[in-house]
């Protein structure tokens, strides 16, 4: 079954067709959570509350844009309502940063090698989430998701135009707060 | 090719293929300038490390929670395409009544009152003339008769005075 099918049959009630619609995009939605929240637990209640959001808003949809972009749309204006009312971010340490796995290494230069890069993922991940959350946003759905440019475009309602500046915005506001660590007195990569 | 202008277009050619000519002088500008060689290889390398962040799964469970808690969230009611289209034509059909109740003032004549020598101007009669025309008649007889029939003219409304 394609994804419109899936789509129609879950706006006109079906809790199955709602689930594959969930299954196919919690990954995501979860992602883009995560990477504000940078908690699991207070991003899966976040994807669950969007989850909640679209699962209402479903009969009105009209099939104008794709699902995707729609369902996008609702999460992002849902994590920038979270975020005004949590304005004050809690600061995290390293530890607390991507759980992702960690590649086994051979040899002791080996290991060295594949910490120095995990440090360095980390040092990205972590100066990322603390970018204005415009900025974090855009790179997130860019850069880290791989979101198209049209779609990037398509979720926040701006012009292209202002997607390719803010973009470049964002990217040299990141680039700045790693020089440093990074780039001049760690050594390039 | 100024530096801030070659850094643009560094980060625009992670998005989209840049014309051919902006490629030419993006590359003839990084051919002679080592600093914004070095912004390149920067900007593509963290382009490369955010596409490589790993993020944590997703909590399990996910749908079996979520789906408690669908069971307490409303509904919007889906609206059937004749009502929706209904419901968008009530402000068209209220901006064509406006639109038609304009162009019918518009186009309308005034109907204002107007005074006997405005009434008289409007209708290009000129009464002085006519009376003139009365008085030079020569035969006493035919001068009384139309002074007669201008004055029931004028009694019984407005309109042209005959000419004797």
């Amino acid at each position: 079954m394609d994804e419109k099918t899936i789509v129609e049959e879950a706006r006109r009630g079906s809790r199955e067709a709602f689930e594959e619609l969930v299954k196919m995009y919690n990954p995501k939605v979860f992602h883009l959570a995560y990477s504000f929240v940078r908690d699991r637990a207070s991003a899966d209640d976040l994807a669950q509350e969007v989850f909640i959001k679209t699962y209402q808003a479903l009969p009105k949809f009209r099939a104008d844009s794709e699902f995707g972009t729609w369902l996008y749309r609702i999460a992002v204006n849902h994590i920038k309502d979270h975020l005004r009312k949590t304005a004050r971010r809690k600061e995290v340490s390293l530890d607390e940063l991507g759980d992702g796995p960690i590649a086994v290494a051979d040899s002791a230069e080996e290991r060295d090698r594949v910490r120095e890069e995990e440090e360095k993922r980390r040092l990205v991940f972590r100066v990322l989430g603390n970018l204005p959350p415009k900025y974090r946003l855009i790179l997130t759905m860019r850069d880290v998701q791989g979101m198209s440019y049209d779609e990037v475009a398509k979720v926040l309602g701006v012009a292209p135009g202002t997607v390719d500046s803010r973009l470049h915005r964002a990217r040299k506001m990141l680039r700045k707060r790693l020089a440093s660590p990074m780039y001049r007195e760690g050594g390039r990569a | 090719m100024k530096c801030r202008t070659a850094e643009r277009w560094i980060s625009q050619s992670l998005d989209r293929s840049l014309d051919r000519s902006v490629r030419d002088a993006l590359e003839a500008h990084l051919a002679d300038c080592p600093a914004c060689r070095i912004t390149a290889s920067e900007v593509r390398d963290l382009r490369a490390r955010l596409g490589d962040v790993s993020f944590p799964e997703p909590l399990p469970y996910f749908w079996s929670r979520l789906e408690s808690r669908l069971a307490e969230a409303p509904r919007a009611e889906a609206q059937a395409l004749w009502l929706r289209w209904s419901l968008r034509a009530i402000p068209a059909s209220l901006a064509m009544i406006a639109g038609f109740l304009g162009a019918m003032m518009l186009l309308l004549p005034i109907q204002a009152d107007t005074t006997s020598p405005q009434a008289l101007l409007f209708s290009e009669e000129n009464p002085i003339a006519e009376t003139r025309t009365i008085l030079d008649d020569e035969k006493p007889g035919n001068r009384d008769i139309a002074i007669l029939f201008a004055a029931d003219e004028r009694l019984a409304g407005p309109g042209r005075i005959p000419r004797p």
